[in-house]
């Protein structure tokens, strides 16, 4: 986003409500006149198409898991060709991770606030059905349950195999996924394609205001050769927050 | 007249509107304070961001007075948090800590009518967020996204 | 076995043993999603793409021509070894013309892939080259294009070099565009098949 020069606030503004925010010149008012919402002419033009009228409910579709997978192996292939070293591989591939998972610490608990969410679907306004939203998740081992839980129910129809707390460091703790479930068909060489789900989580857990760095590593068990272990560590901050705040 | 604003995660304003009517317009003064009594208030909201139960601090050394609204049961909308010479300041707090917040004119804050109005901009700005192309913290200059909350602040003049 | 074109649909609905009435084919791919397909979560596919085209903007600072390109290049590796996928879980036999072979990857490719079914229509005349319009696209939900991306930027255009890839490996050398996306403000998202020529089957190296 390039920087512009931010008007004084003095300035009068030559824009028209309804045209867009601009942070350059600041808030503009509605007119005293302006006519409804429906009606074209003097006033909005409210357009129904687009983002804004679609359902934010979600319609539970499904794509297959090859097409899931050959698209993941492109990104991979995409970010190692564009790399020098592992570590970069790495870094970016959580950065893709990364915005999905900031989109979803607001969607997944925004869609828990909703009662009764079948037959929503096609509604482009669901939040006038909401009556309270859902409490916001302050602590710790809350967040860390509703990422084993839901998180992982939404993006792989099931829940991580374990959460854990290190036991020797109070702000690591450890999410456990036996199959994981993107990287199934990618062979082990020295790069963790599940860099891409710890970028997931590091940003569902970024937004929520809990600050951490994410890691993924094969620990193998008997049975399970690509089995994952996440670790999540908290920034030193969040710890205290979390110790002060009881 | 209200002066409604979203701020980001540095304290940055995303989106600011002000919603008046030919009858309701902010005098010139208070019109230039209203970013500042904003930008105040944030350090209200984000002691209230992470309170955990509002009942017990009511013996604190402050007296209560940063003891929000919110009910054990949500603590997203918080009500009206914070007061300016005869204008009320109300918040509500996103699931990914965005802070809406606006400043009410004629000094009252209606709940209902005021938590309604941002569940629904919230629903639009989770819209707004879905699109890959939009990144956080980046202002929402939609014209569609203004119009459609212009629309919706129609109901805060009750 | 060569791939002719040009002929009619209904000489080759004559011939019994190989694909020809596209309710058979519909039954397959809806067999084969049902069946033999395992299934992820069609918001995270879209959640992943957007990402990735996003991604891409910035690395090539909204050089949208360059972005097309390279959503096309990965689509295209991707369509070279997405069609053994499709051929091992559907077992369609060598298709006999060009349109048996819009059928089969509007009604089964499509569908075990990305469980949609975009009509085949605005053949030319000469019968070798088509239109896919797609009714809903899962790669572009809650997208919307910046004003300077929305004229130069074919979102979706994953799927052409997918399509171009596949093709290829069947020996139909074809061309694969889009005409028109829904996300640029056009009425319908439209996708061209043309196709160039038929290639020869090639003799791996050591054989006769």
């Amino acid at each position: 986003m390039a920087e512009q020069i931010i008007n004084p606030s003095t300035t009068h503004s030559t824009k028209v409500a309804g045209q867009g925010y601009d942070y350059t010149i600041g808030p503009t008012q509605t007119l005293p006149n302006t006519s409804t919402a429906t009606t074209s002419g003097t006033g909005f033009v409210v357009p129904t198409t687009g983002i804004y009228g679609q359902s934010l409910i979600s319609k539970e579709k499904q794509v297959s898991l090859s097409a899931y997978a050959f698209l993941f192996q492109s990104i991979v292939s995409y970010h190692r060709d564009s790399s020098k070293n592992v570590q970069e591989i790495e870094r970016k591939l959580n950065s893709s991770g990364y915005t999905i998972g900031m989109r979803l610490t607001e969607i997944l608990n925004f869609r828990d606030s909703v009662p009764n969410k079948t037959g929503l679907t096609n509604m482009d306004s669901v939040a006038g059905t909401i009556t309270n939203m859902k409490r916001r998740n302050l602590k710790i081992l809350e967040t860390l349950q509703y990422i084993h839980l839901t998180v992982w129910q939404y993006l792989f129809s099931r829940p991580s195999n374990d959460l854990v707390k290190s036991s020797e460091r109070d702000n690591e703790y450890m999410i456990i996924d036996n199959e994981p479930t993107i990287s199934q068909f990618i062979q082990h060489t020295s790069v963790q394609c599940e860099s891409f789900t710890c970028g997931i989580i590091e940003g569902f857990l970024d937004m929520a205001g809990f600050p951490c760095h994410v890691t993924s590593h094969f620990v193998e068990e008997t049975g399970f050769s690509n089995r994952t272990v996440y670790l999540i560590q908290f920034d030193k901050a969040v710890v205290e927050r979390e110790n002060l705040r009881q | 007249m209200f002066y409604f604003t979203i701020i980001g995660t540095s304290d940055n304003p995303i989106y600011e509107a002000e919603f008046t009517t030919a009858k309701n317009t902010f005098q010139p003064e208070i019109k230039e304070l209203n970013p500042y009594i904003v930008h105040s208030t944030l350090d209200i909201m984000e002691y209230l961001q992470w309170q955990r139960q509002p009942q017990l601090d009511i013996n604190t050394s402050s007296g209560g007075f940063l003891r929000s609204r919110h009910s054990t049961q949500e603590n997203s909308y918080l009500g009206k948090v914070d007061s300016f010479y005869g204008l009320a300041v109300s918040g509500f707090l996103t699931y990914g800590n965005i802070k809406f917040i606006m400043v009410h004119g004629n000094g009252t804050v209606d709940d209902t009518v005021t938590r309604s109005f941002y569940y629904e901009v919230y629903e639009l700005y989770l819209k707004t967020l879905m699109n890959p192309f939009y990144k956080v913290n980046d202002p929402i200059s939609n014209s569609a996204f203004d119009s459609k909350v212009r629309v919706l602040s129609k109901r805060l003049f009750v | 076995m060569n791939t002719t074109t040009g002929t009619s649909k209904t000489a080759s609905a004559a011939n019994t043993t190989s694909l020809a009435s596209s309710k058979t084919i519909k039954q397959i791919g809806e067999t084969v999603w049902k069946n033999r397909t395992v299934k992820i979560n069609a918001e995270l596919f879209t959640l992943t793409y957007g990402s990735i085209v996003s991604q891409l903007c910035q690395d090539y600072q909204r050089d949208f021509k360059k972005v097309n390109d390279q959503l096309f290049s990965m689509g295209y590796n991707i369509g070279i070894r997405l069609i053994e996928d499709f051929l091992a879980r559907t077992a369609i036999p060598r298709c006999d013309n060009f349109v048996t072979t819009s059928e089969v990857i509007s009604k089964c490719a499509f569908k075990i892939f990305l469980n949609i079914t975009p009509h085949v229509t605005n053949w030319s005349n000469t019968k070798n080259s088509f239109s896919l319009i797609f009714d809903e696209n899962p790669l572009s939900d809650f997208v919307e294009l910046p004003m300077d991306a929305s004229k130069e930027l074919w979102y979706s255009n994953i799927l052409c070099g997918v399509l171009k890839g596949a093709l290829e490996m069947v020996q139909l050398d074809c061309e694969v565009y889009f005409v028109s996306d829904v996300l640029r403000g056009n009425t319908q998202t439209e996708l061209r098949v043309k196709l160039n020529k038929v290639l020869k089957d090639e003799m791996p190296a050591g054989e006769d």
